[in-house]
């Protein structure tokens, strides 16, 4: 057998391939060609670092070399020096925004430093397309443990004794789901796998697939050995053509190596998995909507009980679990129950992935351990607020969740406490928003997407949700009244109580918690017909601070509709009526003597 | 990417870990460098002079062994060179070592060489004395 000297994985996620990683294997084969390294190097395309803002990202081992924004161009230096010399290219190395330091190891970075890594652990170390590196790091070794030493239910009991909730937003315990569908009655079950991945933000499930997609089909065949199911659905959208590909490629490779099909290692376990493709819709994310459309029905949910655990796809028993709550599957059967509790927060056992965006300066996906700070995500992971602008408010939990305002920065991630402070986990997005951020416009915008989304089932969600937004909308054009408030709260209180599935039961959220932490910014927009934030075009106004102007008549000369007044010598005045607020005159004053308010 | 087709499915758990240990070669590397304070390391000196005195043929030579020695807290890097100014005559030299003791180092590490050094140094604990420096 040989043996490569060196490995360069290079990040081939889909965020890495829209910056380039492509061209950079290409360069880089050519290099390690022309320097007769080709032979002793192996070039793997690895799943997503997390680190997306940063790429493409490219590591070179043995020395485990993390490089960043790597260019075509850059290949050559790095097989010239680093490789066949030994001297590392420092240039590449990352540089922390507000230090200035470089880090030549991914582990020192404060990225990293604070995350801990389960379900994303094999991400970016195994090739996603090659079985064989997922064998060689125990690779289903929990699947050939639970099908020679455990029982079912020995399998459901150190699930349950693990803790574990499910990822997919509601955070329900997944060991209990396991064993009501264990109970239930039929010679038929079925396992599901949601990788619809609704939430705008989120692309942790993507990520998963794309880096490490056996580790979902173990996981998939310890649920269905557990249950006594014998087929599997991946329900994933159409949208994420290379998590597609390479789950369908994993599938193959496992069918060859005799993982899936008939008799799995000899025993009496058959067990199969098909990819079911969805177009997209958010509410087809909900588990009863998921079944019907894989059933080649409607999307659209149904009422429960019964939940598909008694009553699921094609009315037989259905385990349906989240990408990122199955990863953790196979490790928890390896390293024992304690080893999962042992990780996160009391009744909040184990990590969660974070899609980390907005005003922060290090974005990207974050793994951590349970009961961790926000401040802590948001200032040791994230690196701080972009630009030095202040720190206004967390958006967790996508469309159905809520903003974090600065009084609960230091609470706990934890399923609870999110839901505690008006927000929810959900799947796992985290926008943070600095003081430039309006928040009655952010409320907006997540209910635009709802309204947009709602399947029409049910009158509260599609009609009061519109309504929800209508008001939003004339709020932040100036037309709001006092008594809008008071409505706001009250609608989205029935839409909540009234919706039949969570879409609608969730889709006030934005609102209300935006109601509850910036209650002075919605009435800055209702009495004072103000925004704060500068958000809301219709709100603001130019104005010119008479004691900053010095008469240079710069700003008349720029307004395109002519409308400031004013000549050398005599301080210039902008005329409101006739303003269309295009902020030309502010950028153009040498004296930042034009304010917006 | 090539994956080795499988002249048969596996059919017992017992044939699934000999398939396995088969694989570890693959991984080894980015595995062992996730945990850098566990690890030791041959450093193999790959300036100018150590590549023509042969440094890459020793390096791959102690990669094979250490993968056949199944020793999964071993690294071997290239690093720069390790000669004192205009003094090429003992490359290729290779320096080993483990987490919070003093460094070995050897010198004129040919293939065979190279191949004792994991055998003895690096599997049994004990230093080759003909070769250090
Ligand atoms: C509107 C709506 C959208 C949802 N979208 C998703 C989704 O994209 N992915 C997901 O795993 N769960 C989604 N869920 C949650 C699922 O209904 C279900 O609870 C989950 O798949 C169960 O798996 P878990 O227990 O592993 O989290 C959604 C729920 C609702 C109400
Ligand atoms: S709450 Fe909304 S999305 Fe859910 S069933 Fe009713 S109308 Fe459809
Ligand atoms: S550009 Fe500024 S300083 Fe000049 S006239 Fe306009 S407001 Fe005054
Ligand atoms: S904002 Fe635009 S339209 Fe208004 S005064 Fe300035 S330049 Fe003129």
């Amino acid at each position: 057998m040989s043996n490569y000297r060196l490995q360069i994985l290079i990040c081939g996620g889909t965020g890495c391939v829209s910056s380039g990683c492509l061209e950079v294997e290409d360069a880089l084969v050519e290099s390690l060609r022309k320097h007769g390294l080709y032979e002793e190097t192996k070039v793997i395309k690895v799943g997503c670092f997390g680190f997306c803002e940063q790429g493409p990202i490219v590591k070179v081992y043995p020395d485990n070399t993390f490089y960043v924004r790597v260019e075509a161009k850059d290949c050559e230096e790095i097989v010239a020096e680093h490789l066949l010399k030994g001297r590392p290219v420092k240039r590449l190395f990352f540089k922390e925004p507000s230090t200035g330091e470089r880090y030549s190891h991914h582990r020192d970075m404060p990225f990293y430093e604070t995350q801990v890594r389960v379900a994303l652990k094999l991400c970016g170390i195994v090739d996603p397309e090659n079985i064989e590196d997922y064998l060689a790091v125990d690779g289903y070794d929990a699947l050939a443990k639970a099908l020679t030493e455990m029982t079912q239910m020995d399998v459901i009991d150190v699930i349950k004794a693990s803790g574990l909730r499910g990822r997919g937003g509601g955070g329900f315990p997944t060991g209990r789901k396991w064993e009501t569908a264990y109970n239930a009655e039929s010679n038929k079950k079925y396992v599901i796998c949601n990788a619809d991945e609704g939430d705008p933000g989120a692309f942790m499930d993507r990520s998963i697939m794309e880096g490490d997609p056996h580790s979902v089909i173990e996981a998939m065949a310890l649920a269905a050995y557990a249950i006594g199911a014998d087929e599997g659905v991946v329900y994933i959208r159409a949208e994420y053509p290379l998590a597609v590909n390479r789950l369908k490629i994993a599938i193959e490779q496992a069918k060859a190596y005799g993982l899936l099909g008939k008799n799995i290692l000899g025993t009496d376990f058959n067990f199969d998995i098909q990819v079911n493709l969805g177009a997209g819709a958010f509410v087809c994310g909900e588990e009863t909507a998921l079944i019907n459309s894989v059933q080649g029905e409607r999307g659209e949910p149904n009422f429960k009980p019964p939940f598909p655990a008694q009553v699921g796809l094609w009315k037989e028993p259905t385990v349906i679990n989240n990408v990122e709550t199955y990863v953790n599957i196979p490790q928890i059967i390896n390293n024992g129950a304690d080893w999962f509790q042992s990780l996160g927060a009391p009744g909040n056992p184990g990590t969660k992935v974070f899609a980390l965006a907005g005003k922060i300066n290090n974005v990207g996906l974050v793994e951590v351990p349970m009961g961790i700070k926000i401040s802590d995500i948001i200032y040791k992971i994230g690196g701080g607020i972009r630009g030095g602008k202040k720190f206004k408010a967390l958006q967790t939990g996508g469309p159905s969740g809520g903003c974090i305002s600065q009084e609960n920065i230091d609470v706990e991630v934890t399923f609870d406490n999110l839901e505690k402070v008006g927000s929810m986990m959900g799947s796992g997005g985290m926008i943070v928003m600095d003081e430039d951020d309006c928040m009655v416009d952010i409320a907006k915008f997540y209910l635009d997407f709802t309204v947009e989304e709602s399947c029409g089932k049910c009158t509260p969600c599609r009609i009061g949700n519109k309504r929800l937004y209508e008001t939003l909308e004339n709020i932040s054009k100036g037309k709001g009244k006092i008594e809008d408030l008071e409505e706001l709260r009250d609608l989205g209180v029935i839409i909540k109580d009234c919706s039949l599935c969570g879409l609608g039961q969730t889709a006030p959220n934005p609102v209300l918690s935006t109601l509850n932490f910036f209650m002075d910014e919605y009435r800055a927009h209702v009495v004072d017909k103000k925004c704060p934030a500068g958000a809301c075009k219709d709100l603001l106004e130019y104005v010119v601070i008479p004691e900053k102007c010095i008469a240079c008549t710069l700003c008349k000369r720029v307004c395109p509709v002519d409308c400031i007044i004013g000549e050398p010598k005599v301080i210039h005045v902008i005329d409101q009526a006739r303003c269309i607020k295009c902020g030309a005159c502010e950028a153009k004053c040498p004296k930042d003597a034009i304010v917006k308010q | 990417m090539s994956m080795t087709v499988p002249a048969k499915k596996i059919t017992s758990r017992q044939e699934l870990a000999e398939l396995k240990k088969a694989f570890k070669g693959h991984t080894l590397m980015r595995m062992v460098s996730e945990e850098p304070e566990k690890r030791r390391e041959i450093s193999v000196s790959m300036g100018t002079c150590g590549i023509e005195a042969g440094a890459r043929d020793t390096m791959l030579a102690m990669l094979d062994e250490v993968v056949a020695q199944e020793l999964d807290d071993v690294s071997i890097m290239a690093v720069d060179c390790m000669s004192p100014a205009d003094d090429c005559s003992a490359e290729p030299i290779v320096k080993v070592e483990f987490p919070g003791e003093k460094s070995v180092r050897y010198k004129n590490v040919d293939v065979a060489t190279g191949i004792e050094i994991v055998q003895q140094h690096l599997a049994k604990g004990n230093i080759v004395e003909r070769a250090k420096i």
